[in-house]
C-alpha cells in the first residue's frame, strides 16, 4: 500500500536544512525582536489588520512572516517525508505518533491556560503553532530508534 | 495475537534481515512482530505464511484477550 500523502525520503534533508536556520532566526525574532531591514515593506491596505492611520502605518517588516513560514514549512516537510523503508509498521507508528502529538499538544495547552498569564501567554500561542509537528517528530523517531536498538541483539 | 515467526525463522535458518527482504518490509517490522508489539496486516500475514509454506493459523494464533 502506497501512502500518496508522503514526500520522498530525501525531503527529510531539505526540511532539516530549512528548519535549522529558520528556527535560529525565529528565536531571535521572538525573544530579541530581531528584524532584517531589507524586508521592510508597505502592505496593501485591504489586508486584515492593516490600516493607514496616524498611529498605525501600513509599513511592516516581513522578517517574522518569513521566519515563521520557513519554520512551519520545514516542520511539515520533515513530518511528511517518508522513511527509507516506509512499510506498514512505520505507517502504523506514524499514525499513532500523530494521535499522540495532538493529545500531548492539548494537555500542554490546557496546562498553559492555567499556568501562564497576561502578556506571557503570547509566547504560548506562538509556540503552540509548532508543538503538534514537533511532538510528532520526537515521538515517531523515538519509537523507531528504540526498535532499532532492540534489534541489535535479536538476530 | 501471538505468533511463532522467530521459531519459523530458526527452522528455516533465516535472519530478521533476510526475512524482511523476502517479504519486502523493514527489519523493524519483523522485530516489532516478533516481540508482539505489532499485529501485521492480513496481506503481510499471508505473505509470511506463504514463505514458510504453512497455513496462517500455524504461524499466527489468537490470544485469550483477543
Amino acid at each position: 500500500m502506497k501512502n500518496k500523502l508522503l514526500l520522498p525520503h530525501r525531503y527529510k534533508f531539505i526540511g532539516l536544512m530549512m528548519l535549522i536556520p529558520a528556527f535560529a532566526a525565529g528565536i531571535s525574532v521572538l525573544f530579541f525582536d530581531w528584524q532584517w531591514s531589507p524586508l521592510d515593506v508597505d502592505l496593501p491596505k485591504w489586508l486584515p489588520g492593516v490600516s493607514d492611520t496616524l498611529f498605525n502605518k501600513p509599513a511592516n517588516n516581513l522578517t517574522d512572516e518569513l521566519t515563521l513560514s520557513l519554520v512551519l514549512l520545514g516542520l511539515v516537510i520533515l513530518c511528511f517525508s517518508s522513511e527509507k523503508e516506509e512499510d506498514e509498521f512505520i505507517k502504523h507508528t506514524r499514525l499513532e505518533s500523530l494521535q499522540w502529538a495532538v493529545l500531548v499538544n492539548y494537555i500542554i495547552l490546557f496546562a498553559a491556560v492555567w499556568l501562564v498569564y497576561n502578556n506571557e501567554f503570547w509566547y504560548v500561542m506562538i509556540l503552540s503553532m509548532l508543538t503538534i509537528p514537533a511532538i510528532f517528530l520526537v515521538r515517531f523517531h523515538w519509537v523507531l530508534n528504540r526498535n532499532n536498538l532492540k534489534m541489535e541483539d535479536a538476530l | 495475537m501471538k505468533n511463532n515467526i522467530r521459531v519459523e525463522r530458526a527452522i528455516h535458518n533465516m535472519t530478521q534481515a533476510e526475512l524482511a527482504e523476502k517479504i519486502q518490509v523493514s527489519r523493524q517490522t519483523i522485530n516489532a512482530m516478533e516481540s508482539n508489539k505489532y499485529v501485521p496486516s492480513t496481506v503481510l500475514a499471508l505473505k509470511i505464511a506463504r514463505l514458510f509454506s504453512k497455513p496462517v493459523e500455524a504461524i499466527f494464533q489468537l490470544d485469550p484477550e483477543d
